[in-house]
């Protein structure tokens, strides 16, 4: 027996493994609040949730694209305000939450048509600029309570498992949609603007186009985010959700879990919403340097993020067997 | 053996990576049966850290009073139990401020919060009290939006911001029933931009509305929380050619909008920056160009009575100085109003505590009339006393007359 049919086999258990891992994190994830009836176990994972769709949705465009916005905030917060207007007005919370991310695309659109003439850190210093702007306007915008914020007021039963599965959902719709992009020929031509513009506009791509489309999605699933958040916080202010912070948390995620990937993000987000919290509860007078020391190492030690660094852990691991 | 080492470097790297986040999920906080547990969520770190802290050491020594004491009676569990506080620091964050107060309401099985300082942080927190039914003290935010929602398990130990504002204008009222002030004054407004602004301008708008004459408002702006420059506002204030500069600020702005007023080199016949002005750090960073301002604050440690005396001692013993400004007061209050809601409810159950809080009484309080008692929003409703700062780092009440430790000095006098 040839080395390359020997391997065949195991080659096709690793891609079915591949494929049944995330169905099965689904089933896990979806029974875990029931096994573990923690009502801060089940808003840890919420949150992880929220943080992982947004994380995925960034790396649609930083990762697969390689154009490193700054100014995602400005969707978070423009989908959590969307939501808290329309929930106030008497609309349905999953209209809300389709409406939120139809906002924060149209913003995409408005932000990215000029913003995207810019290249590398042009663009990013704009999105930096566009993100700063809207949320200046939106603390002296008195109709959504400016500076002061605004409070949902919801006239049902707070019920946290409701809250949990609609993060999931939209948690596992991201990932799907970053799985399918990444084995489409349109995360080809995204993959190509990310390695050279220039080139792949002659090879018939066009980046304006593509990075308008890139964004137009992470936007919206980054807007439905702010949306669930919204809902479940019953209270939201610029300084918050439009938060300069916001955004490097957003950015930070993939950049902790392997930029550019598909599980990545997915590592980065649930690192980010669990670990922080736990040091910020577990140790309260030096959070800060353990989640930086945490952050130090991450990217000075394994630039490729955690993925990155398991994947080299395995490989040598293999090496040495 | 030259392979070997990246190898072991990586595991060893990885699996500090994959083990911290598992040991900290593990690392519950210590629950204990025979304790109170208290929640605590206070900035600690970020731009309201210096009050957050002041406001953690009036809480802790409370506890620490109170179990040195044996701990709070639980009358069905026919014993004093100690207190345990649980703290989170919540960074300045209004997010995390809500979400760790859940987590203490929801996994800690605390009795209690206590905690938010700052008008902001306080909005956040104050969705959870209803959502968990756990009582929940505010030591630290008075907008009247954070009681006016009809939650039923929210209270707070500051008076209402809109007295604060009312308080001030009175102030400077009976400074020209005195002939220290001409009436029909000019007066320039300049408010933080949040509910708490919102509160101090309309006291002082309501006031001025109830007794015309007094003062004429030419100016009113408001500005952004946490703005890293106000010489646009102040040379609007400027050219307003008012009399009297109040400003509604917290303590980082305080002392960046006065920094930039003295440089500014404008003069008014009177100054105030709401809640804020005898700190010691505004003194450390300005030195005498924070003399002759005045505040109207919720407490003071020159109040004259003997609690005040024995609390100023024992706070200087705990954290080795002196209390600054209000902050410690009013937190170490609402603990010890929790203190007495626990030993009327007789019971840890947190609906029980609730209602007893509704009704406690605490009449040896630090603060101003010595009656702590919630209102039937939750608020308390206790007077405010105006101090002004004098050369020397002196700190005087000047209002009301019947605890004044000092006469105002007015107009200040110009340099």
């Amino acid at each position: 027996m040839s080395a390359t049919s020997a391997t065949l086999p195991a080659r096709r258990m690793a891609g079915w493994a591949m494929t049944a891992l995330p169905w099965i994190l689904l089933a896990i994830l979806a029974i875990l609040p029931l096994l573990v009836p923690s009502p801060n176990f089940t808003r840890l994972l919420f949150m992880t949730f929220l943080w992982t769709t947004t994380s995925i949705a960034w790396n649609l465009l930083g990762g697969f694209a390689g154009q490193v916005s700054f100014g995602f905030a400005v969707f978070y917060g423009a989908g959590a305000y969307t939501t808290a207007l329309l929930m106030n007005a008497g609309v349905n919370p999953l209209f809300a939450f389709l409406a939120a991310g139809l906002t924060a695309a149209l913003v995409s659109l408005i932000v990215g048509l000029p913003a995207f003439r810019l290249r590398g850190p042009y663009f990013a210093i704009a999105t930096i600029g566009i993100s700063e702007a809207v949320r200046v306007v939106m603390t002296n915008l008195s109709f959504t309570g400016g500076a002061s914020g605004y409070r949902i007021l919801e006239h049902r039963p707070f019920r946290q498992l409701e809250h949990y599965y609609t993060a999931l959902l939209l948690a596992a719709i991201a990932f799907a949609i970053s799985w399918k992009i990444a084995h489409s020929k349109f995360g080809l031509g995204l993959k190509a603007i990310r390695q050279d513009e220039d080139a792949a506009a002659d090879l018939g791509v066009n980046p304006y186009t593509y990075k308008l489309a890139a964004h137009a999605l992470a936007a919206a699933l980054t807007g439905m985010a702010g949306g669930v958040f919204a809902r479940y916080a019953a209270f939201i202010h610029p300084g918050g959700v439009f938060g300069f912070h916001t955004s490097v948390h957003i950015l930070l995620m993939p950049v902790i879990g392997g930029i550019g990937t598909v599980w990545g993000p997915v590592l980065g987000g649930f690192v980010f919403g669990i670990v922080e919290e736990e040091i910020v509860a577990s140790f309260p007078e030096i959070h800060l340097l353990l989640y930086g020391l945490l952050l130090i190492v991450i990217i000075l030690f394994e630039p490729g993020g955690i993925l990155g660094g398991l994947r080299k852990l395995v490989r040598r691991f293999r090496d040495h067997r | 053996m030259e392979g070997t080492r990246p190898f072991l470097r990586n595991a060893f790297i990885w699996t500090a990576v994959v083990a911290l986040p598992i040991t900290f999920l593990g690392c519950t906080r210590k629950k204990t049966a025979d304790a109170v547990p208290v929640g605590v969520v206070l900035p600690i770190t970020g731009r309201e850290a210096k009050p957050g802290q002041y406001q953690r050491e009036g809480i802790e020594l409370a506890i620490k009073q109170i179990n040195q004491n044996g701990g709070i009676l639980v009358k069905d569990r026919g014993k004093k139990l100690p207190v345990r506080e649980i703290f989170y620091d919540d960074s300045s964050d209004q997010a995390k401020s809500a979400s760790l107060a859940e987590r203490a309401m929801s996994s800690d099985e605390v009795v209690a919060v206590l905690g938010a300082y700052s008008t902001a942080l306080g909005e956040a927190e104050s969705v959870m009290p209803d959502r968990y039914q756990v009582p929940w003290i505010t030591t630290g935010a008075a907008a009247t939006t954070i009681f006016n929602h009809g939650y039923q398990y929210v209270f707070g130990t500051l008076s209402p911001t809109t007295l604060l504002g009312s308080s001030t204008a009175e102030y400077l009222g009976s400074l020209v029933d005195q002939g220290k002030l001409n009436k029909g004054l000019k007066l320039a407004l300049a408010l933080e931009n949040t509910d708490h602004g919102v509160d101090y301008g309309n006291g002082i708008k309501q006031w001025s509305q109830q007794h015309p004459g007094y003062f004429n408002i030419v100016f009113s702006e408001n500005f952004d929380l946490g703005s890293p420059d106000f010489s646009g506002l102040l040379q609007k204030v400027k050219s307003s050619k008012a009399d009297i500069f109040l400003a509604d600020a917290h303590l980082q702005d305080y002392i960046t909008m006065h920094r930039q007023y003295l440089q500014s080199g404008m003069h008014h016949q009177m100054i105030s920056y709401g809640a804020r002005g005898p700190e010691s750090d505004a003194r450390k960073a300005m030195g005498d160009g924070v003399d002759y301002i005045f505040a109207g604050i919720w407490w003071s440690r020159n109040l004259p009575y003997p609690q005040v005396k024995k609390f100023n001692q024992d706070y200087k013993e705990f954290t080795g100085h002196d209390p600054d400004s209000w902050y410690p007061a009013t937190a170490y209050d609402a603990m010890r109003a929790l203190q007495a809601a626990i030993e009327s409810a007789g019971s840890l159950n947190r609906t029980k505590v609730r209602d007893a809080l509704r009704t406690v009484e605490l009449k040896d309080s630090l603060l101003p009339g010595q009656v702590l008692k919630f209102g039937p929003n939750g608020q308390i409703n206790t007077p405010f006393v105006i101090v002004q700062n004098k050369p020397g780092g002196k700190v005087d009440i000047v209002y009301p007359k019947d605890a004044a430790t000092g006469e105002s000095i007015a107009p200040i006098p110009k340099k």
